[in-house]
């Protein structure tokens, strides 16, 4: 679609300011130089799976898909400019597909290839897969919850964080049914049923169940996203 | 494809809509009752683009509009207030963009914020400064016309860039332009396809004399070519230029609707207060108490004093004259209450 396209391109260079993406790619690098460093000090697998899931999955992943897709629609919303999608005659998910395509577009490379190297730094090519499997599941629906909360709020960056570090990193740790209400559960999932037993969560969801929670969390949070659109106030 | 129908026929006098609360006093003013009145079923004119019905809207204790009814066809209306009066909150909520607390508004029949095709035929330019900053203005308009299902939206860009003065060739980013030229820009996408209803929200702010004049033909040709055309004002004489019906909006509220000239009118109807000043104000002030025309006099000092007048125009119009007969320099004529401010003021307060 030619409309949805034109408006995922203008996004984009809203989204990737060069302050952002320098301060994510200087993130991804202190873990990479991290996992060096445990390798070198001969770590075996499974510690370094477990690091690439403590650093990667629980906090690399969560917190640059936080930062890029919050501005998706944030960053229209607070320069006053969301006025010029909003008042045509498109339908309004098509605003929603374009701000999730520019986050997507954005978040692929600078997720995938510092997982990845993370990933060949392990030196097992399980482990490797395991961590691209998690850090996909990771992309897509971080980046779908994240692109929707820009829309809700000014300060989507500080409700993001207090998800990402109180909810997913204390809450879900401790309890196993808050555990089902966290993206970290279906990442760390991903990474153990794909990279076999290097995973670090010990019982973890079906392959099935993640993919369908996954694919939950994407639609729904598009159509909150669709939803709030059509209802919202534009300034 | 666009989907831009051509502007119906431009009528050779636009029929004033119905007023629904019309005062048998003044042909010019419409009296807004204190209570919410019910919605009266209007009757419609068949040209009419724009039906607004008790209109209001709040923001928690802030009534920023308060029951505005109005029709309009094809052609220029003004709405002129003072800041804060609700312009601009009357205009997004004509455009869709905010949802009334109470009330309606109906576009071509529909409801701007639900219905997207109607959105197709609106175009705005809103108050607010801001732009894609780094695209280049070429970019920025032909985006509007990809957004509005234009054929061929980079040909349309540079005729409408072109309409307002702005060379499409220019390389430099929307960022680098002056106010000026980014109310350009802004007016240049609302054109891009063609709208029926335009809303401009003071499209003249940041701009320079020539291009004021410039953009007031510009308008002026679109409600001539049969474009409804909506334009918020708080300068008496921008609107004068307009040409346009004029709608009065104070605190909210409909205060008064006309073409130019009975606004005009009634404003200089309303009771004046003028400071004089001269080399004797106790003397020309007993001169001035034996005409007609004064309705209250306060000796201030020496040299000035404060007139309350019926007939502004009269007064100025001889007050040199009897200065001269009474043997007293004039120094300084001002009116005191001569701002929209108090204008509006006493408008609302009728
Ligand atoms: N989002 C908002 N939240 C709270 N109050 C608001 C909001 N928008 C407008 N108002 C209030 O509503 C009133 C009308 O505002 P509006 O912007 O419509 O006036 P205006 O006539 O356009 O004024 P100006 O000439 O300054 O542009 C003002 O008192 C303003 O403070
Ligand atoms: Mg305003």
């Amino acid at each position: 679609m030619n409309t949805i396209a034109a408006m995922t391109r203008r996004i984009i260079p809203a989204v990737a300011t060069r302050g952002r993406i320098i301060a994510m790619l200087l993130i991804g690098a202190a873990g990479i130089a991290i996992g060096v460093v445990l390798r070198r000090a001969d770590a075996t697998t499974t510690d370094m799976t477990e690091f690439a899931a403590l650093f990667g999955l629980t906090i690399f992943v969560p917190l640059v898909a936080l930062v890029i897709s919050t501005a998706s629609l944030g960053s229209l919303v607070e320069d006053k400019t969301l006025v010029y999608f909003w008042l045509r005659p498109l339908g309004r998910w098509q605003i929603s597909t374009a701000s999730l395509l520019a986050g997507l577009a954005v978040l692929l490379p600078l997720i995938l290839v510092p997982m990845g190297i993370l990933g060949i730094v392990t030196g097992d090519t399980d482990a490797l897969q395991g961590i691209l499997a998690g850090s996909l599941v990771g992309l897509v629906a971080y980046t779908s919850v994240f692109t929707m909360l820009g829309l809700f709020t000014q300060r989507a960056l500080a409700w993001g964080l207090l998800y990402v570090l109180l909810w997913e990193g204390l809450v879900a740790g401790f309890s196993r049914s808050a555990g089902w209400l966290a993206i970290r559960t279906y990442t760390d999932g991903a990474l153990s049923r794909v990279g076999g037993s290097a995973g670090s969560i010990v019982d973890p969801p079906q392959g099935a169940t993640i993919l369908i929670v996954t694919g939950a969390i994407v639609v729904t949070s598009f159509v909150v996203t669709t939803w709030r659109l059509n209802t919202m106030t534009v300034d | 494809m666009t989907n831009v129908p051509p502007p119906p026929p431009i009528p050779s006098q636009v029929p004033p809509p119905p007023a629904p609360h019309a005062s048998p006093t003044s042909s010019a003013y419409v009296a807004q009752p204190a209570p919410p009145a019910p919605p009266l079923p209007r009757q419609r004119a068949d040209n009419e683009v724009l039906a607004v019905t008790n209109l209001s809207k709040w923001f928690g204790d802030v009534v920023a509009v308060s029951d505005i009814s109005f029709g309009l066809g094809p052609g220029v209306t003004a709405l002129l207030g003072p800041n804060g009066a609700g312009k601009s909150t009357t205009l997004r909520m004509i455009a869709g963009l905010a949802a009334p607390s109470q009330g309606t508004v109906e576009v071509f029949g529909a409801d701007p914020r639900k219905d997207k095709d109607v959105r197709g035929r609106i175009g705005i330019v809103p108050q607010q400064e801001s732009l894609f900053q780094e695209q280049r203005a070429i970019e920025f308009v032909a985006l509007a016309g990809v957004l509005n299902g234009l054929m061929d939206p980079t040909g349309r860009a540079r005729e409408v860039l072109e309409i307002v003065e702005l060379d499409p060739a220019d390389t430099r980013p929307i960022s680098s332009y002056s106010k000026g030229m980014r109310q350009r820009v802004k007016v240049a996408q609302a054109l891009i396809h063609k709208p029926e209803l335009l809303l401009l929200d003071e499209p003249l702010t940041g701009l320079d004399p020539r291009q004021r004049l410039h953009m007031t033909q510009l308008i002026r040709s679109l409600g001539e070519a049969g474009v409804c055309v909506v334009v918020s004002s708080h300068v008496l004489d921008e609107v004068e230029r307009l040409g346009s019906r004029v709608m009065v909006i104070a605190q909210g509220r409909l205060a008064a609707q006309g073409d130019f000239h009975e606004i005009r009118a009634l404003m200089d109807d309303r009771p004046h207060r003028i400071r004089v000043r001269s080399s004797n104000a106790r003397t020309l002030g007993g001169v001035l108490l034996t005409g007609s025309g004064i309705a209250g006099l306060t000796v201030v000092d020496g040299e000035s004093l404060i007139v309350d007048t019926d007939d502004a125009a009269t007064f100025r119009g001889t007050i040199a004259a009897v200065a001269q007969a009474a043997d007293v320099r004039l120094l300084e004529v001002q009116p005191l209450d001569d701002d929209l401010e108090s204008v509006f003021k006493y408008l609302v307060g009728r």
